[in-house]
């Protein structure tokens, strides 16, 4: 399924609201919850990650994975969470209308 | 939690210093974006190989989940971790500006003494330096808003029988130049003096400032009406409105709001100006004011065309030609062309010109000449004071680094670098300086308000001092290079003491340490200097003052009333007094001489062309003063539009009877009264131009003849009519009126009703070695009336007339 724009952040921040991930947590987590229906190209997915860090609502530390290797973690900051609240809330809005008017049938005219 | 996010932050770039990590270059943040992109191909890679892919093949689905070619998305990683870096140093740096600046306003906050007097102290001299500066900006700075204004030259005559000064024009050697100079595009000229005219027609009479200008002053000068149209060049003469039977106006922006309640129609209306019929035929745009502020119309000079042969016509000096180079000329080329033919005119005629020169000067610096010189002189002066602040701050801020130095001690052995002290010391300064500059800056905006109210009239070009970007710059600039000025010292101060040599010699108690106290000592001499400097200057100035003021005018000036009345030449007659016979000052009282210049305190003792003496006989040759005099001959060319359109014809004692006056403006003030209208009225025309054909100077004899008209033209003494000024009406004085190079009497009044002078003694006041002292012992009779008098010539508008009450 192709994402609509600006929805990939959020997912991103609400993935992150579980905790501290690196890069490839986060896309696997994705990918997990999605039932694998939320394809997101790698590429954009470290963009974002960028992105996000650039508004200061993530903050990325180096550090050490599972299997010992060294990885970029990302964890949210308190703008981060307020900014989770506020998209959220409003791509939830989006949904909502997207939704009355595709579901909109012709009795209801 | 915004506050718990800063401090993290804040714990987090005190993490990263303390480990010397920060701040990331951006070659780091490209390395930092290349590692984290192999750890996840690295990461996904393992995840799929775990799952059973052969190696390679999960390679290639890491490259083929990535969605863009590697070297792509490398590209564009680094730019994207290359910009967040950009911002986050930003962000950082505010953040400890932010903190800095906080603390900067607890300490200044913890100790009010301190910081009111440094921010008053700054705002002072910030103050000042902006209101000075803004006047400076508006004087000397400003370009003239004309089209290209650096091609337009100020001519002049001069002469070294004048002292070499630059003086007015005559108006026909100013023709010549305009046909003959090459070098210029386009020569045309204004009278620089505006005069007050009246204008009625409009419900109550006004007295409106006047300029007389040639028909293309204001193409030439690149400006178009707002409304209307411009003059004509035809317009510069008479024979223009002669046909037209009506003066063409401009009327100044303000003059068409205020007085023709800025309606389109204005445009048309005819008035009368001096009794003469006019009509506005345009409005000049906003903002636009020439020669000064102060002007309300223009008119153009309406020039017979038969004066161009007469003598008179090339001594006239009262205008003032401007110049506009011609394409590709110059200055020098020009220059050197109008000399060239102003000592052609000077062999052509002799009589007149064999000793003028002719020189010219770029407009702008010639018409803030004069005041450029002392303006930057109060600039440096404010400066000096500015300075003097600064160093008052920065000593009492040395003193009190000086007494932090066991705080500052402490920072520096918990880890904060000399730079970074440095800066918390430099936003301290630069808090301090925001404060003061903000004061100073209303303060400045105060005292430019101040300024145009106490400046005198006229004095300079411009009555308005507008605080705009410029001088907001200004003054910020101002603040910075005191906040540099005054941080300067106590930050370079707390760099050069290191923490540990800091803290010993701050557990001994007190005192400042050397350095500090050589640096105070310093500030202290140089401010003391300064301030010396500053108090030598103005104790010359004021004493200069109190010496002006105690230069003897030459007449008693207390209890003594000046007052302005503008009467119509149209309505009245105008003749030249041919003997004294017709100068007795009522039945018998006495004599009444008169003068329309006011011999000026300001102006005469330097000899700059004020005092306008005249011989004592019309057969005497003119003095030097008289002839220096643009008044003396100024009057019947230029200043007096009708006389000028007059014909020659010889002077006949018209029957003299009282004069009536009415109040008009104070010469002293700039309110305006309405004129009295209660004359009769003559059309401007055959009429008027009859009247004032007597004030054309005989033939032959043009100075002696001109200086007659001025210094030796009497009126019968004026009545002391119900209408007259209310100084005038003072029973317990005397009251003179005095007109110019003429006699006013209007018309059928009868000579039953010429009041007399009343009879005092007069002081003599004339003791004073003025150039005009000899005429006046030998004018003045011992036994004289009370008609006290100057025998200056006509300086303001010749209409005018003077009353001089004694009480």
């Amino acid at each position: 399924m192709a994402l609509l724009k600006g929805t990939l952040d959020v997912l991103v921040l609400k993935t992150l609201s579980w905790g501290p991930m690196h890069g490839f947590e986060i896309t696997s987590w994705l990918e997990e919850r999605s039932g694998g229906r939320i394809g997101v190209t790698d590429a954009a997915l470290l963009q974002a990650l960028h992105r996000l860090e650039e508004r200061r609502l993530l903050s990325a530390e180096w550090g050490v994975t599972r299997n010992g290797r060294r990885a970029r973690y990302y964890a949210l900051t308190t703008a981060g969470r307020a900014a989770l609240r506020e998209e959220s809330a409003a791509l939830a809005d989006d949904v909502e209308a997207l939704t009355a008017v595709l579901s909109a049938r012709r009795a209801d005219r | 939690v915004s506050g718990a996010s800063g401090v993290g932050r804040g714990i987090r770039a005190g993490v990263r210093r303390l480990f010397r990590l920060a701040p990331r270059t951006r070659a780091m943040a490209g390395d930092d974006a290349d590692a984290e992109l192999d750890a996840f191909l690295d990461a996904r890679t393992e995840h799929l190989v775990a799952r059973g892919m052969p190696p390679a093949e999960a390679r290639a689905e890491a490259l083929r989940r990535l969605g863009a070619p590697l070297d792509d998305v490398r590209a564009s990683l680094h730019r994207s971790a290359a910009r967040r870096e950009r911002r986050r140093r930003a962000l950082e740096w505010a953040d400890a500006l932010h903190s800095d600046g906080r603390f900067a306003l607890r300490q200044l906050a913890r100790s009010p003494a301190f910081t009111a007097t440094a921010v008053l102290v700054l705002a002072l001299g910030i103050g000042a330096t902006t209101a000075i500066f803004s006047a400076v900006r508006a004087v000397v700075l400003r370009p003239l808003p004309f089209a290209q204004p650096d091609r337009l030259y100020a001519l002049w005559e001069s002469s070294p029988e004048l002292g070499g000064t630059p003086e007015s024009a005559a108006p026909s050697n100013y023709l010549d130049w305009k046909e003959r100079v090459s070098s210029f595009a386009d020569v045309e000229a204004y009278r620089p003096a505006p005069e007050q005219v009246t204008i009625t027609g409009l419900g109550e009479p006004l007295v409106l400032d006047g300029v007389w200008v040639t028909g293309g002053f204001f193409s030439m000068l690149g400006l178009r009406p707002m409304l209307g149209r411009d003059f004509s060049e035809a317009e510069t003469w008479a024979e223009a409105t002669w046909r037209a039977g009506e003066v063409p106006l401009l009327l100044s922006a303000r003059t068409w709001r205020t007085v023709f309640g800025g309606e389109a129609s204005a445009v048309g209306r005819v008035v009368e100006l001096n009794g003469a019929r006019a009509r506005v035929v345009g409005v000049m745009p906003e903002g636009f004011a020439f020669p000064s502020e102060a002007v309300d119309l223009w008119a153009p000079f309406g020039w017979a065309s038969e004066n161009r042969g007469a003598a008179w016509f090339r001594q006239a000096r009262s205008i003032r030609p401007i110049a506009r180079l011609a394409a590709g000329v110059t200055a020098e080329r020009a220059r050197a062309e109008l000399e060239t033919v102003a000592a052609r005119l000077g062999r052509e005629h002799p009589a007149t010109n064999a000793r003028m020169g002719a020189g010219m000067s770029p407009l702008h610096a010639f018409l803030v000449g004069d005041t450029r010189t002392p303006l930057i002189i109060l600039l440096g002066a404010v400066g000096l004071m500015l300075l003097i602040a600064c160093a008052n701050v920065g000593n009492l801020l040395l003193v009190r680094t000086a007494g932090r130095r066991r705080e500052l001690a402490v920072r520096a052995a918990l880890g904060a670098g000399r730079g970074r002290i440095v800066r918390q010391l430099a936003t301290e300064s630069l808090a301090l300086a925001l404060l003061g500059g903000a004061f100073g800056m209303a303060l400045g905006v105060a005292g430019t308000r101040l300024l145009e109210r106490l400046q005198p009239a006229g004095l300079l070009q411009v009555t308005a001092f507008p605080v705009d970007a410029g001088v907001v710059a200004f003054a910020a600039l101002a603040t910075a290079a005191a906040a540099l000025l005054f941080g300067a010292l106590p930050a370079l101060l707390a760099r050069r003491a290191g923490a540990g040599e800091t803290l010993r010699a701050a557990g001994r108690a007190g005192g400042a340490e050397p350095g500090t106290r050589r640096i105070v000592g310093g500030l202290v001499v140089a401010e003391v200097a300064v301030a010396a400097l500053l108090v030598l200057g103005a104790g010359l100035l004021v004493r200069s003052t109190m010496e002006l003021r105690r230069v003897d005018p030459g007449f008693e000036a207390d209890r003594v009333v000046a007052v302005s009345l503008n009467l119509p030449g149209a309505r009245y007659r105008v003749r030249r007094p041919s003997s004294r016979s017709s100068m007795t000052c009522g039945p018998g009282s006495g004599r009444c001489p008169t003068w329309s210049r006011w011999p000026s305190p300001r102006r005469s003792p330097f000899g700059t062309g004020a005092p306008r003496a005249t011989s004592s006989s019309p057969a005497a040759p003119p003095t030097r003063t008289a002839r220096r005099s643009s008044g003396a001959v100024r009057h019947p060319a230029t200043s007096r539009r009708w006389a000028s359109h007059s014909s020659p014809a010889a002077p006949s004692p018209m029957p003299t009877s009282g004069v009536a006056m009415a109040p008009m403006a104070s010469r002293s003030s700039t309110r305006r009264w309405p004129a009295a209208t209660s004359q009769a009225k003559t059309p401007w025309g055959s009429g008027s131009r009859r009247t004032v054909s007597r004030t054309r100077p005989p033939s032959g004899a043009p100075s002696s003849a001109s200086s007659a008209t001025n210094g030796r033209a009497r009126s019968r003494c004026p009545r002391r009519s119900s209408s007259s000024s209310p100084s005038t009406r003072r029973s317990s004085g005397s009251c003179t009126s005095t007109s110019g190079w003429r006699a006013v009497t209007p018309r059928g009044s009868s000579p039953a009703s010429a009041p007399s002078c009343a009879s005092s003694t007069p002081r003599s006041p004339w003791s004073t070695p003025w150039p005009w002292r000899p005429w006046w012992r030998t004018r003045w009779p011992a036994t004289a009336s009370s008609c006290s008098s100057s025998p200056a010539s006509p300086p303001w508008p010749s209409s005018s007339r003077w009353s001089v009450c004694t009480a």
